[in-house]
């Protein structure tokens, strides 16, 4: 079937359909070698840069083996310009920033890929390498630049927070090859690719993930809340109503263990109030209605929705709580409206005195047959 | 746990296949951080999938917590009277600190639809009714937090990652035995 070959070729680009991720000798082959070649460079360009001022020939005229060899080059760093240092160091960078990018490739799948995060990583070490060199000590150049990068502004939502990371160690190269220390670069790039790898190979602590604080809850009363993982103060965790609760809910009746199959929690004789009668039993004026509350805790639902009732309804009785499923409970309530209040005047009220115990409510005619 | 009681139909926002033979069903706020960061995830999958994928978008707005999610919900309303919502939710997602009247109808002129008209519908509260039928739906189906998610009819309880989705849509797919 197309469609299912569709989803299987997915989850197997995804690597979820073997069961593992793989990061494949021929890429750790290739990475290893990348990084032998762009090691020794890096070594040239240290040698060429760094150590040039220690190379210059001692002043008493004594020559060892080793201040000969240092005599033998000293003419060509000597004529090293600034510009070649720059250029050395801001060409370390870059291929010190290539094997970072190679792992953001190989780390994300095809869903996360994202190829501005790319070109990014490679050209940011160099662009800030470049910055480096040019404030170099001066802090009126570095004023200069925070101006000029106050100015510039840019925003940019990143479809993963680890992306931000990359941003980072792409800085973090730039940064060691600007103030002239490739080394520490070489040392970051190596050592954040085989973190990085590592970590997503063995994609540690997924296990423990859980929707848990993931989720934006209707708002609850302190007390209510239970182990809640607040998010931006907005959120906690909805209580899930005890057998107590319901049976405060469902008044004297008896009340039925939740069934996880059905969903069906109660069936219990609510307060019957004077005045409601059956359809037809009165007449086919004004025919019953039921009235469904959704909500958390069933006991305070009803103590609001009662009250309510009491002032806005001519007559109702409470048929039967139902477990909804996930902490949600359904007050199934028989209606009788006045005409001066209609059901939609009752839903408004019920919702706005209800909060944040009734998440809904909405009314019905009475035969009809509730699908849940 | 909870299944999905008031089916896909017509009056849905669908994308991809009507007879696809999977099904997501996203109730979502545009007011909530955690729906806009699964959203890139969906749709990301719903771009890979478009021949075997069926994304359903409802409304699921917590004005309790989010007091612009019902405003914003009525505007992607008003986006899809000119057939334009799918063009409108993901600007919503992107911005919605900034969900303000003013700022909705830029993403609407962003989104292509008609200002006028949208501004008309938004000022009359006139898909009101609709958010809510969906939020209703929601609670039916035993929602009460969001984003929530149904495969199939059934209720997703993984993470809001691709690989999570795509793995329960694989499970799915072979049966949902496993």
């Amino acid at each position: 079937m197309a469609s299912d070959s569709s989803i299987e070729r997915l989850a197997e680009r995804l690597g979820i359909a073997s069961g593992s991720r793989k990061i494949g000798r021929t890429t750790l082959i290739r990475l290893s070698i990348y990084y032998v070649v762009v090691l020794g460079i890096v070594a040239g360009f240290i040698i060429l840069t760094d150590n040039f001022r220690a190379l210059a020939l001692p002043a008493d005229g004594k020559s060892t083996l080793g201040e000969l060899t240092q005599g033998f080059w000293d003419p060509l760093f000597r004529s090293l310009p600034p510009l070649t240092i720059g250029a050395a160091a801001v060409l370390g960078s870059f291929l010190l920033a290539l094997p970072v990018a190679f792992t953001y490739v190989r780390t994300r799948n095809s869903l996360k890929y994202d190829q501005a995060v790319v070109q990014t990583v490679i050209m940011l070490p160099v662009v800030v390498t470049a910055i480096l060199i040019v404030v170099a000590n001066s802090l009126a150049l570095a004023f200069s630049l925070a101006g000029i990068v106050a100015a510039v502004r840019f925003r940019n939502n990143l479809k993963d927070s680890r992306d931000a990371v990359y941003i980072f160690a792409a800085v973090g190269i730039g940064f060691a090859a600007g103030v002239g220390t490739l080394a520490i670069a070489a040392f970051l790039s190596v050592f954040f690719c085989v973190l990085e790898l590592l970590l997503w190979k063995l994609d540690l602590t997924a296990d423990h993930e859980h929707t848990f604080g993931l989720l934006c809850l209707p708002a609850l009363p302190p007390g209510q809340r239970q182990g809640s993982l607040p998010f931006a103060g907005e959120t906690s965790v909805a209580p899930v109503a005890t057998r107590e609760a319901l049976e405060a809910a469902s008044g004297d009746a008896s009340v039925a263990t939740p069934s996880a199959d059905t969903g069906l929690l109660a069936m219990g004789g609510g307060k019957p109030e004077p005045g409601v009668t059956e359809p037809g039993e009165d007449g086919a004026k004004r025919p019953a209605e039921r009235l469904l509350v959704y909500t958390t805790d069933p006991a305070k639902a009803r103590q609001v929705a009662e009250a309510v009732l009491d002032q806005m309804a001519k007559g109702y009785k409470l048929k039967k709580t139902r477990n909804g499923g996930n902490a949600q409970f359904v007050l199934e309530y028989r209606l009788r409206t006045r005409r001066k209040s209609p059901a939609d005047a009752i839903i408004h009220r019920l919702q706005a005195e209800g909060t944040p115990y009734i998440i809904a409510a909405e009314v019905v005619a009475a035969d009809a047959r509730d699908k849940s | 746990m909870a299944n999905l009681v008031v089916p896909v139909s017509a009056h849905d926002h669908i994308r991809g296949p009507v007879n696809a033979p999977l099904t997501l069903v996203h109730y979502g706020d545009f007011q909530c951080p955690h729906c806009a960061a699964a959203y890139p995830e969906v749709a990301a999958i719903a771009n890979e999938l478009s021949d075997s994928l069926r994304l359903v978008f409802r409304h699921f707005p917590l004005a309790q917590v989010h007091p612009q999610a019902q405003r914003a919900a009525e505007a992607a309303e008003a986006a899809a009277s000119q057939g334009r919502f799918w063009e409108m939710a993901p600007l919503l997602y992107e911005n919605q600190e900034q969900l303000d009247d003013h700022s909705l109808g830029r993403y609407a002129k962003k989104a292509g639809v008609d200002l006028k008209r949208f501004k008309k519908e938004l000022s009359s509260g006139v898909h009101a009714a609709r958010v809510r039928a969906d939020y209703l739906g929601g609670v039916r189906s035993g929602v009460g937090a969001t984003p929530t998610f149904f495969i199939n009819g059934k209720r997703y309880e993984g993470m809001f990652k691709s690989e999570a989705f795509v793995a329960a849509l694989l499970n799915e797919s072979r049966g949902g035995n496993r």
